[in-house]
């Protein structure tokens, strides 16, 4: 079995691991290197839990080979509040009651970050679309739609 | 996941050769099918080649002579942001709209889309209304295709063994040229039931100089359909014109069914969304 | 009255740790030397098992333990009919059912043993559809259902393993009395419930050879009494802790995987974790059940209603589990809040080979109230009455009974329905191919048992034991109020200890709206008891009368002398330490008032129930004459929760409801093809997402109820109950056709609209057979 000794930039650090060809990063992250605030939902790229960052746009950390994103920066739920002050869009979301069970919560935080990255000025159109990779099934959506335009009026 | 080995080739030709030399080898691109493939095992490769390493695939440019070219590796999104395609090719950014959700439009690209044969997927219609051709290259060179003869069946397409999708190239369109992509997906920007798209041009008197019409969910391959243009072409378009492709458009479809819908409902959007699709062109292109 | 904590959308105690990734949950958790544990699983839906090979399994480097029912005591378990084996005994019943179990050193091996199992069976007979399982000569899915131990007298026959009736009043004569009798059969889908998180457990035993699972559970007390009755453990060798849990909506409160990876930690005598696949979710998990409801309405000239007449079949698929529940509480609800003076209702729970349904949202409530407020409108539109005001004619008043005789004096219903109606524009001009439609809703949130320990420590801070669960609605933060507001301390200060079967007194599960209303209660008269000792003991210490003391500011002082008084702090290290022992304020509240009159019951699985709760859902449409697409322009969804104590958590309950109804009326469906699901993914099995919301205005009611704490009801179900029926009212007045098959499907209502509407002949099916 083929191995590959590979550097990954995450959340600002780099992190060298020898991975075979088929580890997807959401495997790297959560089994290799105890990054658990990325979540496993489904696996197959459809429910979002696993969205990470990549070079600051969402994407499917389930659907992503190891060895595809060296190089490239990647951003997880652990690097948006390293020092422990929560960023504005997680203040929100506690502030608008967008949290219920939370499983969604890190991949959502993620994909509105990019949304309000991209467009700090997003109407609820920008959110909704924006977040249309990212499911929740407790919420209904709407007090997440609260929670990141509350964020992007900031 | 079953254990596959990973190469980066630096050119393409590097790619083909080794493509051609190892059977079993299979191309990564954005990986968003490939990937789902592998981990429910319904592909088990020897190798993977990711593409991604050769340079020069994810550009798109556009020449008064051949038009759009676009490098196979641009994701959705380039395709959705670009300026280019929103100006010389806005139905296919309506398409690419419609087309899954962010992270999924993040990581996938043009030549996977295309390349994976999914007969519902939503670049080929809008591909075969505006005459698209895929430029696919192997170690026996080059060779040019109209898009609408790129799908075989169902996940198949005529790429032989070791060949590679290169570019996708939409010539010039006419000035006075309008598109459409029509869906019927069960929720926001699922599957497509049906998808329709239809393009026009008119030149000042309002006669009919190009036309195109793709279908996508209603046959094991996105179908063109032919007739439109005969049926089109050199007319002041009228009501039972549109009637007449969309009757066509019903007729050359042959939809399965499944979770979706039935086929008789399928056959009977194809109609449906074929009329809706031609009207608001015509319309569109009217008001040029 | 003035509260200080109650009423106020404090941010959620488990907020933080949820927004930055720390949050752990099952998957998140692992153990030093833990093993994979996966199931093989039944690719037939009846089928004898005739021989088991694990010999190549076995060889494979890296497996641990292989088990078969062989392997395992043969205890049955569920919630009101004790039938299900952990592992297929002798026979399977659907395709999914677990038939073997494998650890393994990792995931991969796991998956690579599973296959080598061969597994040779012989095929039975199936049968799918839970009307052709109801007749005599139908194959038998449970020859031996007489000899299982059920909880309830359950009457039974054949394949129905439940039949419950109720009945009032004299049907007969009230259908004579009608102007009017509508009558219509309905159809609904299997449902999932599809939580973000799939479900899992760990399982060990610990040196003292004690069992302790971690388990992705809205009810740690259930994986505790499932574990012991199917493996047969005593309950005090096993400890169930839940960590935080991606979502439940029913589907975690029965066991899943948990008895499966107890026998392998057994086996291994290490760490055993099993998360499901979402395949196995949606294939092997308990989704709502599909069913068939026939009903007939009679109705007087003027709109009252007189008569009513139900039966509600629900295909509870292979094992009863909550099905006899789903059955009793759906038909329960039938008769619906309205005054009617005459009825039956019939509710049957048919075992069929697909998977087992079990709770979800809701309990059988949407499927009847689907089929109960379409029969309102279907006679509505015939009287030519304003839908709306049938229901405002008949809808109960305070003073009013239920089903069963109990006199309601909180009853919100007519205020919902008037708040709903006028929030989606009830009277306004409708624009083309738009309708209205609108639902009413009544549940209950009073049910069985919470207890609660609230001590107060050395320090003065206070330890709340509780069973209730947070699953993300919010419960910790409501008993965190209600503490907060008895005994006037921060919420900060407050350590709740829940989700531990060692650690917090027993609670019945994270169910039936329940937790705020019965929960709620149990709280509070701990808190109160916890309350009424620290001003004893504060009162003797200062010798002082109790009743001339104050609470304020962690300080209990004397009201005409503030300076006089003891902290918190002070009284607990009292307590402690020198005088009476630490205070213990309990409370163990088991729902028993009032009764039923069950003169009219027959098989009803559940004792008696209250916190009745009322709701009222509306929507605005716009079909699409040509392709049958229905898009929701607008909903409002009106519910009396007596008091809110947490509002925001109330809304969120709301809308979360109202999308999940919005998927259960629209797009969402477990496809069969025969025994097999067709769609076991979120590629093809469709739940709604951001793009799909309307808006959606959450309207809050407030019929303050004596029995609730502080006049509080439940919520977390009826969000969800009359979303479809709505739907299908709207559609009905935008197009003018009927729609009694869920999901509705553009492809139904194209069908509709061609006039090619499949309608099930059920007066020929039923009298030809039962």
């Amino acid at each position: 079995m083929q191995r590959s000794d590979i550097q990954l930039d995450i959340n600002g650090k780099t992190y060298s691991i020898s991975v075979p060809s088929q580890r997807t990063l959401l495997e790297v992250l959560r089994e290799d290197l105890g990054l658990t605030g990325t979540k496993e939902g489904c696996a197959e790229g459809e429910c979002g839990v696993c969205t990470v960052l990549l070079d600051g746009l969402p994407v499917r950390s389930c659907l992503l080979l190891a060895v595809d994103v060296r190089g490239r920066k990647i951003m997880t739920i652990e690097g948006v509040s390293p020092k422990g002050d929560l960023h504005p869009l997680q203040k929100a979301f506690i502030e608008h009651g967008a949290i219920q069970c939370g499983f969604c919560t890190p991949g959502m935080i993620l994909s509105a970050k990019a949304i309000l990255d991209q467009n700090p000025f997003s109407g609820e159109e920008e959110i909704r679309v924006g977040l249309s990779g990212n499911l929740c099934r407790c919420t209904g959506y709407v007090k997440i739609f609260k929670a990141v335009q509350a964020a992007a009026q900031r | 996941m079953k254990y596959f080995d990973y190469m980066e080739p630096k050119t393409l030709a590097e790619a083909c050769q080794f493509l051609s030399q190892n059977e079993g080898a299979k191309i990564l691109a954005g990986g968003v099918s490939l990937v789902v493939l592998l981990k429910n095992d319904l592909v088990r490769p020897s190798h993977l080649v990711n593409l991604k390493t050769i340079p020069g695939l994810d550009t798109i440019r556009w020449d008064d002579q051949d038009g759009l070219k676009i490098g196979t590796l641009n994701r959705h999104r380039d395709i959705l942001f670009s300026p280019l395609v929103q100006k010389h090719c806005p139905i296919l950014t309506e398409a690419v709209s419609k087309l899954a959700t962010p992270p999924i439009r993040n990581m996938g690209t043009i030549g996977g889309n295309l390349c994976h044969g999914e007969p519902s997927a939503d670049f080929p219609p809008a591909l075969i209304a505006v005459g698209a051709k895929l430029r696919l290259f192997s170690p026996k060179g080059e060779r040019i295709v109209p898009v609408e003869k790129f799908f075989v069946d169902f996940y198949e397409t005529i790429l032989s063994e070791g060949e590679i999708l290169a570019e996708i190239n939409i010539p010039p369109l006419p000035p006075r040229t309008a598109g459409t992509y029509i869906k019927l997906d069960k929720i926001t920007n699922s599957i497509a039931i049906v998808g329709v798209a239809s393009v026009i041009s008119l030149d000042e008197k309002g006669v009919c100089t190009f036309a195109g019409v793709g279908l996508g969910g209603v046959a094991p391959t996105p179908l063109e359909v032919e007739k439109a243009k005969k049926i089109l072409l050199g007319r002041q378009i009228e009501e039972s014109d549109i009637d007449q492709v969309a009757e066509e458009a019903q007729a050359i479809s042959n939809p399965l069914t499944n979770v979706y819908a039935s086929d008789e409902y399928r056959k009977e959007m194809v109609y449906v969304l074929t009329k809706r699709a031609l009207k608001e062109s015509l319309q569109k292109a009217l008001s040029m | 009255m003035e509260y200080q904590y109650i009423g106020k959308s404090i941010p959620k105690v488990d907020s933080t740790q949820k927004v930055n990734g720390t949050a752990q949950y099952i998957n998140d958790l692992s153990f030093p030397n833990m093993l994979w544990g996966k199931v093989l699983r039944s690719i037939y839906p009846h089928a004898e098992i005739v021989h088991i090979d694990k010999s190549k399994a076995e060889r494979l480097p890296g497996v641990k333990a292989i088990i078969t029912a062989q392997d395992i005591p043969d205890g049955r378990y569920g919630p009101f009919i004790k039938d299900e084996p952990v592992l297929a005994r002798g026979k399977v019943r659907y395709i999914g059912e677990p038939v073997a179990a494998v650890a393994a050193i990792d995931r991969e091996r796991a998956e690579e043993a599973i296959q080598l199992i061969e597994v040779e069976y012989d095929e039975l007979p199936p049968v799918f559809d839970p009307l052709e399982a109801m007749k005599s000569d139908a194959p038998l899915i449970h020859e031996e259902l007489s000899s299982y131990f059920c909880v309830f007298p359950a009457v039974q026959e054949g394949n129905i393993c439940s039949h419950t009736t109720f009945v009032e009043g004299d049907v007969q004569k009230g259908f004579k009395e009608a102007d009017l009798i509508v009558e219509e059969t309905f159809k609904t889908h299997m449902h999932h419930q599809s939580y973000m998180e799939p479900s899992g457990a760990i399982a060990m035993v610990d040196p003292s050879g004690k069992i302790v699972i971690y388990s992705s559970t809205q009810a740690v007390f259930i994986t505790q009494s499932r574990v012991a009755e199917s493996l047969k453990i005593p309950m005090s060798k096993i400890r169930v802790i839940a960590p935080n849990i991606g979502g439940g909506f029913g589907g975690k409160i029965e066991t899943n995987v948990q008895p499966i990876c107890v026998a392998l930690a057994q086996r291994t005598d290490f760490p055993v974790k099993i998360i499901l696949t979402r395949e196995e979710e949606f294939t092997a998990g308990r989704p709502r059940h599909p069913s068939i409801l026939w009903g007939r309405l009679g109705v007087k000239k003027d709109g009252t209603f007189v008569a009513k007449e139900m039966i509600n079949v629900f295909d509870t698929g292979a094992y009863a589990d909550d099905g006899p529940g789903v059955a009793g509480f759906g038909s329960l609800m039938a008769r619906g809040p309205y005054r009617v003076p005459h009825f039956k209702i019939e509710g049957y729970c048919v075992y069929t080979n697909k998977v087992k349904t079990g709770a979800f949202r809701g309990f059988g409530n949407p499927q009847t109230t689907f089929a109960s407020e379409s029969l309102i409108d279907m006679a509505a539109k015939e009287l030519r009455i304003d839908p709306l005001e049938m229901r405002l004619k008949n809808a109960l008043d305070p003073g009013d009974q239920s089903v069963g005789k109990q006199t309601l004096y909180s009853v919100g219903i007519k205020e919902c329905l008037e708040k709903a109606a006028q929030a989606v524009g009830w009277k306004e001009k409708k624009g083309k191919n738009r309708g209205r439609g609108i639902a009413s809703i009544n549940h209950i949130s009073g049910l069985l048992t919470v207890s609660a320990l609230v001590r107060i420590n050395e320090d003065g801070t206070i330890a709340l034991q509780v069973g209730t669960m947070d699953i993300g609605q919010g419960s910790d933060t409501i008993m965190a109020q209600i503490v907060a507001e008895e005994l006037k301390v921060p919420v900060e200060e407050i350590n709740i200890i829940s989700r531990d079967t060692d650690a917090a007194p027993y609670t019945w599960a994270t169910s039936a709206s329940r937790l705020t209303y019965t929960g709620g209660h149990a709280v509070r008269m701990a808190a109160i008891d916890a309350r009424e000792q620290l001003l004893s003991l504060a009162a003797q210490q200062l010798d002082e009368n109790k009743e001339d003391l104050i609470i304020e500011n962690k300080r209990v002082f004397v009201k005409f002398s503030p300076d006089k008084g003891l902290t918190f702090h002070q009284l607990g290290a009292i307590s402690c330490w020198v005088k009476g022992g630490q205070i213990i304020g309990k409370s163990s509240f088991m729902v028993e008032k009032p009764p039923f009159d069950r003169s009219g019951f027959s098989g009803f699985p559940f004792g008696t129930m209250t916190g009745y709760i009322f709701g009222a859902q509306a929507v605005e449409v716009e079909v699409d004459p040509e392709t049958g697409k229905v898009k929701v322009i607008r909903g409002a969804s009106a519910h009396d929760v007596g008091h809110a104590i947490h509002p925001q958590n109330v809304e969120g309950q709301i809308e979360g409801g109202f999308v999940q109804g919005l998927g259960y009326a629209l797009s969402e469906e477990i496809v069969f093809d025969g025994g097999k699901v067709i769609n076991p993914s979120f590629a093809d099995y469709k739940i709604p997402i951001a793009p799909d919301i309307p808006p959606i205005d959450s309207i809050i009611v407030e019929a303050h109820d004596e029995t609730g704490p502080y006049g509080a009801k439940g919520l977390g179900e009826p969000g969800l109950v009359g979303v479809a029926p709505a739907v299908a009212n709207a559609i009905s007045d935008a197009i003018g056709i009927r729609m009694k098959d869920l999901p509705i499907t553009p492809e139904k209502i194209r069908d509709g609209l061609k006039g090619r509407q499949v309608t099930i002949p059920w007066k020929e099916i039923w009298r030809k057979n039962y």
